[in-house]
């Protein structure tokens, strides 16, 4: 059987529309049967198959050499594979997907500013054998950014979606979370640090460390288009 | 097929035969020495209970130790030092029947996450601790024993930085700073050992809100703050309560200092920094502080066998962790930083233990000693 390259493109949302005119940009149309349907196909490229996965699966995917490309925030790629020697970042900004990673807290806490704020109170927390809790879907991201602060006793409470509700409903005390306008944190009575901003992320295309040496030209022939594209 | 073998983590190292060896003699002269100086050998175990380094700390050193969930679901840390497990140990079999001075030591592995590249994650350590009842007393025989378990592996060639993080502290009190205050400088006193320091406190203050733009008294009490900012205190406030809030915003407003006098307290913080041995042991200080204790330590060590060549006057040395209230000390061997210590004596009592005594202790990185004892024989 012959081997077959794997390419993996996020399968809804913002970062799947961008994704898809990325590779069309680049020359290679993504070509699926309908749109429900998970797999897909580039024309004249007969050993390449495109899945549609949640990009916040594809890091690991590609990551332990399921698949062989992907495309996904660079959010996800760091929080899952930073440091990882099983795959790469080939471009980190493909001219979409922007977003940044911003800790809020309650507006009400009108004593904090910054990050130096956070530290006090999350000491203020220990004196009375509390913890101060963030709520966060990125919790390595988060804990690498904050230890550079050396913010270093907090708990994470991890989290999967609805983030901006977690402190007013007891859950944390604070978040971190992906945000483009920061609206929704406005409108759920949360206010970004002045400082509070970790991370800037896009999305980015990863690749596997490992191909084989049957699918190298292939893919190295991918890359080059890719890293041609007009959009980065 | 070499990216299937399994290696040895990033950061840790094994040990051949010869280097073994050569670190179980140092372990074995030194703990010798100690045990044969009065100090009880003890060991306590690998793994503890987060808490214990996290309350030690402050949680200053949270961040360099491997903490993790157990199976039993309880966060666990792999040692970053010995100190602690020690206090834990005697507090918690001898709380009724502690009446006298304890001298413990101990040997083993610690763990400490560093982010560098040519920092090993585990090291070995001996060390000791001496608890008393007595309140002052026993730094120059602490100090003089890590030096004396230097010589007993024929490292002669050393340097002993000496500080007092008591005397900091209550010279920075002198100058009628508020706590908050008192813990940025001491947070921040190695930014004293580079060029431009006054820029760069400035702005690490002025970045922690700690500067006022003028003399006058921001009269607000509670009820003005409740008033000033109702609806936000009226909004989401997490897990924190209204009374809460208000205090620290009142306490931050206490905390800050117009820049004329945070210059001011640069200038004569550095006053202190500067002093060296011979300002010290002439009585030829700048400065209006009480230093007599710290001066006849310092004879001391020089009268038992210490020469003035290995001794370093330094005021900055706070060794980065919270709980040291009096003497610090680091060693220093061929440029590195091999060991030291301190005084704690608040430490029982952050780890919950109502003890009213002194403790004194020190560890010295035998790890690092055996590298060094090694490339000395070859050199």
């Amino acid at each position: 059987m012959n081997e077959v390259l794997k390419i993996f493109i996020p399968s809804s949302g913002s970062l799947s529309k961008g994704a898809l005119n990325f590779f069309s940009n680049c020359g290679m149309e993504v070509k699926k049967e309908s749109d429900r349907k998970l797999v897909g196909k580039i024309e004249e490229m007969e050993n390449v198959e495109i899945y549609f996965q949640r990009s916040g699966d594809i890091p690991v995917i590609i990551d332990r050499g399921i698949g062989h490309i992907g495309v996904t925030g660079l959010d996800r790629y760091l929080e899952h594979c930073e440091n990882s020697t099983t795959s790469k970042i080939v471009i980190d900004d493909i001219g979409f997907g922007d977003s940044s990673l911003v800790i809020a807290v309650p507006t009400g806490w009108i004593d904090v500013d910054n990050i130096y704020d956070l530290i006090e109170i999350s000491y203020e927390y220990k004196k009375r054998s509390e913890n101060l809790k963030l709520a966060t879907k990125y919790p390595n991201l988060v804990r690498r950014k904050l230890e550079k602060f050396d913010v270093n006793n907090i708990v994470f409470v991890s989290a999967a979606g609805g983030l901006e509700a977690a402190p007013m409903i007891g859950y944390a005390d604070i978040i971190a979370d992906i945000t483009v306008t920061g609206k929704t944190m406005i409108e759920n009575n949360l206010k970004p640090l002045n400082d509070g901003i970790l991370f800037n992320s896009q999305a980015c295309v990863i690749a596997s460390s490992n191909i084989s040496n049957n699918l190298n030209n292939t893919y190295l022939d991918i890359i080059n288009k890719l890293k041609k594209s007009d959009l980065k | 097929m070499d990216k299937n073998k399994v290696k040895i983590l990033k950061n840790f190292k094994d040990t051949d035969s010869f280097s073994l060896k050569k670190r179980r003699e140092i372990e074995m002269n030194s703990l010798e020495y100690l045990i044969n100086s009065g100090y009880m050998n003890l060991d306590t175990p690998i793994l503890e209970s987060a808490d214990l380094f996290f309350k030690k700390s402050l949680g200053s050193t949270s961040g360099n130790t491997y903490t993790f969930v157990d199976q039993l679901n309880q966060q666990v840390s792999l040692r970053p030092d010995f100190t602690a497990s020690i206090m834990r140990y005697v507090f918690s079999n001898f709380t009724e029947n502690f009446h006298g001075n304890g001298k413990y030591c101990y040997s083993g592995p610690v763990f400490k996450f560093e982010n560098s590249a040519d920092s090993f994650h585990q090291t070995f350590q001996v060390g000791a601790e001496y608890i008393s009842n007595d309140k002052k007393g026993y730094e120059s025989e602490v100090i003089l024993d890590a030096v004396e378990c230097l010589k007993k592996n024929k490292i002669n060639d050393f340097k002993i930085n000496i500080g007092n993080v008591g005397i900091l502290r209550d010279y920075l009190f002198s100058l009628g700073l508020s706590n908050t205050l008192i813990e940025f400088f001491l947070t921040n006193i190695k930014v004293f050992n580079k060029e431009n320091y006054e820029d760069e406190l400035l702005s690490k203050a002025k970045f922690q809100n700690l500067i006022k733009s003028s003399e006058k008294i921001t009269n607000l009490n509670k009820n003005d703050i409740q008033k000033k900012f109702q609806s936000n205190l009226q909004s989401n406030l997490g897990l924190r309560s209204n009374d809460e809030i208000i205090e620290r915003y009142l306490n931050k407003l206490s905390n800050q200092i117009i820049e004329s006098k945070f210059k001011i307290v640069i200038e004569k913080l550095n006053q202190l920094i500067n002093i060296n041995l011979n300002d010290l042991l002439n009585n030829s200080l700048k400065i209006d502080l009480d230093l007599e204790y710290f001066t006849k330590l310092i004879n001391k060590l020089l009268t038992t066998g210490i020469s003035k060549k290995n001794i370093c006057i330094d005021f900055s040395l706070t060794r980065n962790l919270a709980y040291y209230n009096g003497v610090v000390f680091d060693l220093i061997c061929d440029d590195k930083l091999i060991g030291g210590g301190g005084r704690y004596d608040e430490l029982p009592s952050m780890l919950g233990y109502s003890a009213d005594v002194s403790c004194v202790g020190f560890g010295i990185n035998i790890s690092m000693l055996t590298d060094i004892t090694i490339k000395n024989k070859n050199e």
